[in-house]
């Protein structure tokens, strides 16, 4: 039987389902299909019985495989025959669901037209077959236009137009090296005529050292993010290691790679010893390693799937088994802290051709003292020489080109990067009931990204490429309301670290210490936790651990310092410079603070407007310098649009 | 304010009604809601035990095997802790619910179970401060309407009552640190200067507003006005704990929790409506660690705790303001040695212990009973729902009001089934 707490997770699953539901309505095909349209109603209606957990009559309903299959009493349902389908039969005269909470009218119409329409799947393909070579970044992105395009026809949404240069050129500097351009890059981009002007422009990002930082940084709070929402403890800040996974990313190192020496780590913990092994181990010296949190934490981060929910229990709707968690937990039975760093501690009476099993641990569990082998998620129990470490094994299947768990969740995660939405949302959630918006546009990405060697530049190139990603971000009356067809642009927040790293170009600074702040003179001082860059991220991250590039999380108190603060009034260097450079062109100035802060030059009304107000200052200097101030606090500053 | 007191009152009628059947509990509730109807609304004053604190070590100690000395309050028949002996001594302005039933016993879970009412899914929901914001604070207040202090531990933020479907304006404002309260509220301009400016500012939040009509520029935007009107009020003086004379912050106690109900107080007098208050550390696991690391955070609690009560009274304060003491859940009993099944060691969701004061309900009463290890309720179990309600019920939030999220899906902070605990709310 299900328990209280299950059938509340599996109410409020229901909801949560219902809520997609009603997102999606717009979107719907005509045709439905299991996992969008039915699997809501078995969730709320009969997976408490038909389920991971019970499997009533041996029927398991959770997904299109497991419901062709059907029960003790046969097959359950039969494709384009509603009379002969079981499923029908049993709701439609309310025997099933047993309990009071029977299926609306509505409801059934929509099982009986799934069935009587062929009861059609849409279920992700686990197999995955990425092409030998990679495509042309160009040819990929119409293939990705033409699928998007697609959905917004069929809903009848149009989208946006492009966006103009000034808009793309501001987006795509942000997103890909995490700071705006500078008025000088604007001049310069806003200046070409070459009709090539964006394709040039992404690739030159691209080898900008900033465009590693930054895809370093997001990966590495993305871990964070990861550990500090199942364990809630913040990790120690190792910038030298971002700093080092950015240098190999600007590099051209495979994704791949990095992972796998990631995984593979043996050896003390130093200032570059690559953090997210730290960070899913929930590190601290003087804990244990939990390998079900570093289960649960790299599944997520890595697989793109809430497998935690499998530690204690069979997956309630999706069919992840307890043997999958466990299975894959026993790769990392034998990670141990050494000599205040990792490795790998082997009972040394084990020989090369022992099973490489782990135990479930008692403590609430199903199955405690059960001892399962090592199995790669949804594959095989592969050979293991016992006696060495399996990390290096796991890292190998992990990252291997065939497997698809591994490409798209990190494609979605790059996706989402650039339009604050993935495919899957949350990120880390794949799994049947939750179905990517564009499948198609997901394996064409990660079949891309795995074909070319896991190259993220590659990834980046194809994704920056499309129209939807070049739209701008002003919706039309048509299309407002979407958020998840990508008719147009979201407007996405800055990170602090791009808001650090944006208001040092707006100001023409080398860093920004609050006044306060004491000067320290340590190596530290540049990088480490202590450095004014960390303090500013850290007073800016405030109390969000959001993914949601969407959210707004700066609250008063960050308001507050970015208005009062003396550095955000002085002027910066660029004021003092612009008015020696060209002291009797008020408009010139002007103009390049605005380019220099949100990527435009004003507008005939705002030229006016500000040009009284700096009239009425009692300097050109202070005049400038509260023009300054204004745009470092406006919208436009703090929001990518 | 959103409603009037009047048709508040009309709808916890309409509750109670529902819940019953009759009309006995009437005349109380009514009183109960007249409190408020004196004042501009209740307050709150959430004081939160993060991690999870033992009962068996502070308010309901076990039968047998107990590791404190019960000792006995100002109310005959309840006993407290040995080492609240402060709090012991103001029993009759507490109740107790011995009998909390959430059944979530982890940390995440929990948090998000007792201050939003329902188990963390993609659905992004409110809490009850952001209700407490939306629907008892007034909209153009100085000061912000939800307040969270000491919420960033060592280990990131505690709980993040996001204000999701409601406007943004209802997210907290977090106070990390009740030593530096506020700081950067003194602009350095003339108002003559900020007031120029802030009108070209304005300007440009319309502008993009026009033109992109997004969550974020409305937050950005509402953010920009709070803390306008927090520079240009005398209220921000609230916010400066050391304007208490020596001997005041002495009885709250120089530790970050005491200063943080002594910073609650000092904003809850000039009209902030909710208040919550983090006390960090209570995951105590292990043999004998509950005992020993709560032996030292009990002081701490028993001066801040009751020094807040005993200064509301003194100010007439403390029938409008509801002061909750509450954790994600409780601790285990003593299931035998071990790290997690010792008394206090590990995480128990099945019974455990939340205490009010003040709000205008009965005090000096015990809600629920436990059987002898206090493993299980034997009576009145609370679920998060029945205690969320019971908060509102008291505070004159509708709980089950009618929201709207973006996507046009209809939402409420509380099920319709959602039971108030009904002896607390007569006098």
């Amino acid at each position: 039987m299900p328990t209280a707490g299950n059938l509340r997770l599996l109410c409020s699953r229901a909801i949560l389902l219902a809520a997609l539901l009603v997102a999606t309505q717009a979107v719907r095909a005509s045709e439905p299909t299991l996992e969008r349209d039915v699997l809501p109603i078995l969730t709320s209606h009969c997976l408490a019985c038909h389920g991971g957990v019970t499997q009533k009559n041996g029927l398991d309903m959770r997904t299109h495989a497991a419901l062709m299959q059907g029960g003790k009493s046969g097959a359950v349902v039969v494709p384009g025959e509603s009379a002969k389908s079981l499923l029908w039969r049993k709701i439609q005269s309310d025997e099933m669901p047993q309990n009071d909470n029977k299926i609306s009218a509505a409801n059934k119409a929509i099982v009986r037209r799934w069935i009587e329409s062929g009861a059609k799947s849409i279920q992700v393909a686990r197999r995955f077959n990425p092409p030998k070579s990679a495509d042309r970044p160009a040819s990929v992105a119409k293939k990705l236009d033409r699928i998007i395009d697609e959905k917004l026809r069929a809903a009848k949404i149009p989208p946006s137009p492009l966006a103009d240069d000034a808009e793309f050129l501001r987006r795509v500097t942000l997103d890909i090296t995490g700071r705006i351009p500078s008025a000088a890059e604007a001049e310069a981009f806003l200046a070409s005529k070459d009709p090539n002007r964006r394709a040039k422009l992404i690739d030159g990002l691209l080898q900008q050292p900033e465009y590693g930082q930054n895809f370093a940084t997001e990966w590495v709070n993305a871990f964070r993010r990861i550990s500090m929402n199942t364990t809630g403890r913040r990790l120690g800040m190792l910038p030298d290691y971002t700093q080092k996974l950015g240098k190999a990313l600007h590099a051209g190192r495979g994704w791949d790679e990095l992972v796998r020496e990631t995984l593979a780590y043996t050896g003390p913990y130093t200032k570059t010893t690559p953090e997210p092994v730290f960070t899913f181990l929930n590190f601290d010296m003087n804990a244990e390693i939990s390998v079900p949190t570093l289960t649960g934490n790299l599944s997520q981060v890595m697989l793109g799937v809430q497998l935690q929910c499998a530690e204690c229990h069979n997956h309630p709707y999706s069919d992840w088994k307890q043997t999958d968690f466990w299975g894959l937990a026993a790769f990392f039975k034998n990670l141990k802290i050494v000599n205040g760093g990792l490795g790998d501690q082997i009972d040394k009476k084990t020989s090369p051709g022992d099973t490489v099993a782990i135990t479930i641990p008692g403590g609430g569990a199903r199955n405690a003292g059960k001892k399962v082998p090592a199995k790669f998620m949804l594959g095989e129990e592969p050979k293991l020489d016992a006696a060495k470490p399996q990390r290096p094994v796991f890292a190998d299947w992990l990252t291997s080109r065939e497997n698809p768990f591994f490409a798209r969740a990190y494609v979605n995660r790059t996706w989402a990067h650039f339009f604050g939405r993935g495919f899957v949302n949350p990120l880390n959630d794949f799994n049947d009931a939750n179905p990517p918006s564009h499948p198609e546009a997901i394996d064409l990405l990660a079949g891309e990204f795995a074909a070319s060697g896991f190259d993220v530049r590659h990834l980046v190139r194809c994704i920056c490429l499309t129209e939807a990603y070049q739209r701008t971000s002003r919706p039309t009356p048509e299309n407002e309301k979407d958020v998840a067809l990508f008719s147009h642009m979201a407007v996405k927040v800055m990170s602090p670290e791009m808001l650090y790293d944006s208001l040092c170009v707006a100001l023409e600074v080398p860093e920004i210490a609050a006044p306060d702040e004491p000067k320290l003179k340590t190596v530290d001082s540049e990088s480490g936790p202590q450095s004014v860059r960390a303090r500013f991220v850290r007073f800016f991250r405030g109390i969000s651990a959001s993914e949601d590039r969407t959210e707004y999380t700066f609250g008063v108190p960050q308001t507050l310092r970015l208005m009062n603060q003396a550095n955000f009034k002085d002027g910066g260097k660029i004021v003092g410079r612009l008015l020696r450079e060209h002291p009797t062109e008020p408009e010139r100035i002007l103009d390049t603070l605005f380019l220099n802060t949100v990527t435009r030059r004003p507008d005939a009304g705002e030229r006016q407007k500000y040009l009284a107000f700096v009239t009425r200052q009692s300097t050109p200097q202070l005049g400038f310098n509260l023009v300054l101030w204004t745009l470092l606090n406006s919208p436009e500053f703090v929001l990518n649009r | 304010m959103t409603i009037s007191s009047f048709s508040r009152r009309g709808w916890l009628r309409s509750v109670v009604a529902g819940l019953t059947g009759s009309h006995w509990i009437l005349p109380a509730l009514a009183r109960a809601a007249q409190a408020q109807g004196a004042r501009r609304h209740k307050a709150c004053i959430l004081l939160f035990m993060n991690g999870g604190a033992s009962q068996h070590h502070t308010f309901t100690l076990p039968e047998r095997e107990g590791q404190f000395a019960p000792i006995r309050t100002d109310v005959p028949g309840i006993q407290i802790s040995e080492h609240l002996p402060r709090l012991a001594t103001q029993m009759r302005e507490w109740t107790l619910i011995r009998s909390m039933s959430t059944g979530q016993p982890d940390h995440a879970v929990g948090r998000e179970l007792m201050h939003t009412g329902e188990t963390p899914s993609t659905v992004q929901r409110p809490a009850l401060g952001n209700f407490a914001s939306d629907q008892l604070g007034v909209a153009d207040f100085e000061l912000p309407n939800f307040i969270t202090i000491n919420g960033i531990g060592t280990s990131g933020p505690v709980f993040v009552s996001r204000p999701a479907y409601l406007h943004p304006r209802h997210a907290p404002v977090e106070i990390p640190n009740p030593d530096s309260a506020m700081d950067n509220l003194i602009s350095g301009m003339t108002e003559g200067q900020l007031s120029d400016a802030v009108a070209l500012l304005q300007a440009s939040q319309r502008r993009f507003l026009a033109e992109r009509e997004v969550p974020s520029a409305r937050l950005q935007q509402s953010s920009h006005d709070q803390a306008l009107r927090m520079m240009r009020s005398d209220r921000v003086r609230a916010f400066d704990v050391t304007r208490e004379p020596r001997q005041v912050r002495d009885r709250y106690g120089d530790t970050d929790f005491g200063k943080g109900c002594l910073l609650a107080r000092r904003l809850v007098e000039v009209g902030v409506p909710f208040v919550e208050v983090v006390y960090n550390g209570w995951d105590d696991h292990g043999d004998g660690v509950a005992a020993r690391n709560i032996r030292m955070r009990s002081p701490v609690m028993d001066c801040a705790m009751s020094a807040l009560v005993e200064d509301l009274k003194a100010r007439g304060l403390l029938d409008s303001t509801l002061v909750v003491w509450m954790s994600e859940f409780g601790r285990t009993p003593n299931f035998g040695p071990g790290r997690d099944s010792s008394l206090g060691g590990g995480h128990w969701a099945r019974a455990w212990t939340t205490a009010l004061a003040g709000g205008g309900i009965r005090t000096g009463q015990v809600i629920g009973r436990v059987d002898a290890r206090g493993a299980e309720p034997t009576d009145r179990p609370v679920s998060a729902q029945d205690f969320l309600a019971t908060l509102c019920a008291i505070l004159g939030i509708e709980y089950t009001r009618e929201y709207e999220t973006r996507e046009g899906r209809p939402m409420s902070f509380l099920r319709r089934n959602a039971r108030p605990i009904l002896e607390l709310l007569g006098s």
